[in-house]
């Protein structure tokens, strides 16, 4: 009778890129920093690898590249965006290695980014990586810092 | 029942941000808000939803809003399209 109070488990969300996490807060679009997506942080990574944050099916991915949608297996929604703005760039510079309806793992590598080609573009390479129904959670730690793609946890969750 | 059909004109159409922007208004209201686009149906509270139709420049798209607050929801969303897609 006492299964309301039993204690959520923690969940992880990894960093997807090598670089530096931030707070999502930090991030300069406001569609992030206010969470208007949902909530979670960033990565600015230093280079292209790009990782799947979490185990999970890949729900969607934009035909522009650049954003995943994927379902964890816990059935936590999470949105991976590559860059700030980087729809306006159609797809190049991205090599996604995974198609919609794939299972992945956390650190399964799931595109290669051309990070000069975004900068040359003056497209901000910050990369958020967003619980998108975020009223169902509670972030409960963020690592900021430097993060290793796909090894390091970037955000610490429950359910609430 | 509310409903109402649009063409987006924004080039780049529904992408990141103004899903976010849409769900905002729709997470918001007591009213079941769907969105409808070449034969696929999306729930409006719900950006995966929103994100899978890949609603494109030249689409058209088919609100549908039910319940208490319908009719100042239909408006608030078809003012956002109006304005921004």
């Amino acid at each position: 009778m006492f299964d309301f109070i039993k204690k959520q488990k923690e969940m992880a969300v990894y960093a997807p890129m090598d670089g530096e996490a931030i707070k999502i807060e930090q991030v300069p679009d406001e569609a992030f920093s206010e969470k208007i997506l949902g909530d979670g942080a960033a990565i600015i990574p230093e280079n292209g690898n790009v990782y799947s944050p979490v185990d999970g099916e890949i729900i969607d991915i934009t035909d522009t590249k650049h954003a995943f949608c994927i379902t964890t297996n816990e059935g936590t929604e999470v949105l991976l965006h590559i860059g700030i703005d980087t729809v306006n760039l159609k797809g190049e510079g991205f090599d996604v290695k995974i198609v919609s309806g794939d299972k992945v793992k956390a650190g399964t590598k799931i595109a290669q980014v051309d990070l000069e080609l975004l900068k040359k573009n003056n497209i901000k390479t910050i990369t958020p990586v967003i619980l998108t129904e975020a009223q169902n959670y509670k972030i409960t730690q963020v690592h900021e810092g430097k993060v290793s793609g796909g090894r390091d946890v970037l955000f610490l969750y429950k359910k609430i | 029942m509310q409903e109402f059909t649009y063409t987006i004109k924004d080039k780049i159409g529904i992408h990141a941000r103004p899903a976010g922007n849409i769900v905002k208004i729709a997470k918001e209201a007591k009213s079941d808000v769907s969105m409808e686009c070449r034969g696929k149906t999306a729930d409006l509270k719900k950006i995966f939803s929103l994100m899978s139709l890949s609603v494109k420049c030249g689409d058209e798209v088919k609100v549908t809003v039910s319940g208490d607050d319908e009719v100042e929801i239909c408006e608030k969303i078809k003012r956002y399209l109006t304005e921004n897609l």
